[in-house]
């Protein structure tokens, strides 16, 4: 190289210098914080347990009941993954639906219900319904963070999530975490529990939702694969603040 | 318990830390669209959390050799047809990428960089003379960003991203043929 190079020799040379060097590639972005490096090594960590699962995810018996709509999309559409949060009493994912476990085990059988502000109550209906195991007694229950940050309960006594690895619950939700449930809750009721719309309606929806929901900082998007969809639904996560719109079935 | 979680977070945290720009620019290169760049990058480390205790000992350079070559993998496959991207990724659980390249992927690294040892120490400094937003933008161009891709990275529009990549173009030129001149000009902007 000279300096009687054009300037565009020289732009293309730069171009071809910098892609042969990995080295030089991370300035294409800023640096992250430390609360995104937070969220990505729990995204991480999540992606990394749900494979070492993976294997044995057949063999385990796992019913569910409820409409937990926007849950099951997420699940299926499987770009919007779930993170963790292993250091806080309070669900990252409140809008996930809760899992009410049928023994004090991580990989025991749950059935999984609609979100709500009361799990113990709701998990003991489940019990008293005679659906979480052979007896209809409600044991004491006692609602723990999983590690992909939704709400369990177990039967068991407060100690119940240290002992598994968890966290305890907060008492109460913040009232962040309640207006999220508030807005999946809608997502739900008026969007993916109704009839079907192309992708272009939905998110028109979905924006109109979350404006009148109060909620700051949500970013809601069409995914790549979906803009044509003539049947689309929404998922809904609450860690980076997205809701993404996701052809149907 | 606790502390082996922790020293875990930790070692993947420094991990991502170090390589994460890298290996999402590896992957934005081949995927256009950001929804899966994000879903392989979270792939990608957690390939690397599961080997974390032999990676983590490794130098910098044999890290980012691996995680790009594990990111190109993954990508290339993704690409060709979705369905195959997890049946990739079970193959490189249960045979991962050597840490080491091969010996032809070396020795065709090394006749690079010998030839372009010194134009190589000069683009560099110059780039590094750079302000960030005009190294981010050619780095950008380079890995193949278009102009509308550029803009909603940076959060600029399609002008205003013209224009960046012109004047950053320009200020490389300069802190290549005179880096003196370019530092000096660079100082007395406010």
């Amino acid at each position: 190289m000279s300096d009687d190079q054009t300037p565009n020799e020289l732009a293309d040379l730069v171009d071809v210098w910098i892609r042969d060097r990995p080295d030089a590639w991370a300035a294409a972005f800023p640096e992250p914080t430390e609360a995104e490096l937070d969220a990505d090594v729990d995204r991480v960590v999540v992606r990394a347990r749900s494979l070492a699962d993976a294997l044995n995810a057949r063999r385990r018996r796992r019913r569910s009941i409820g409409a937990v709509v926007v849950g099951t999309i997420v699940i299926v559409g499987g770009s919007v993954g779930v993170a963790a949060l292993i250091r806080s009493g309070q669900p990252i994912q409140p809008a996930q639906g809760i899992a009410c476990r049928a023994a004090e085990d991580p990989r025991s059988d749950a059935i999984v219900i609609p979100a709500n502000a009361d799990p113990i109550a709701a998990c003991a209906e489940q019990w008293a319904n005679g659906t979480l195991g052979p007896t209809s007694d409600v044991p004491p229950l006692t609602v723990c963070i999983a590690v992909t940050g939704v709400v369990e309960v177990y039967p068991g006594d407060s100690e119940v999530c240290g002992r598994i690895g968890l966290v305890n619950a907060d008492a109460e939700l913040t009232p962040d975490n309640l207006a999220v449930l508030a807005l999946n809750d809608r997502l739900v009721n008026e969007v993916n529990a109704a009839a079907c719309a192309a992708a272009v309606d939905v998110l028109a929806s979905a924006k109109r939702i979350v404006d009148e929901s109060g909620l700051d900082g949500w970013t809601i998007a069409i995914r790549g694969d979906s803009r044509d969809a003539d049947c689309a639904k929404v998922a809904l996560d609450q860690p980076t603040k997205t809701i993404t719109v996701i052809k149907f079935p | 318990m606790t502390d082996l979680r922790d020293d875990r977070e930790d070692r993947l945290r420094n991990l991502i830390r170090v390589h994460g720009r890298t290996v999402r620019a590896c992957l934005a290169r081949l995927e256009r669209d950001p929804a899966s760049v994000d879903d392989l990058w979270v792939d990608v480390f957690a390939l690397a959390s599961e080997r974390l205790d032999e990676l983590a000992p490794l130098p910098d350079s044999t890290q980012r050799s691996w995680l790009v070559r594990t990111a190109s993998n993954l990508t290339a496959n993704h690409a060709r047809k979705n369905n195959t991207r997890r049946k990739t990724l079970e193959t490189l659980r249960r045979d991962p990428l050597p840490f080491v390249p091969s010996a032809e992927e070396d020795a065709e690294l090394r006749l690079a960089d010998a030839e372009s040892e010194l134009r190589s120490d000069a683009l560099r400094a110059a780039l590094d003379m750079l302000e960030p937003a005009a190294r981010q933008v050619l780095v950008l161009h380079a890995i193949g960003y278009d102009g509308p891709r550029i803009a909603a990275e940076m959060s600029i529009s399609q002008a205003a991203a013209r224009k960046r990549l012109m004047r950053a173009r320009f200020a490389l030129r300069q802190a290549y043929v005179d880096p003196v001149v370019h530092e000096n000009a660079t100082r007395a902007q406010p």
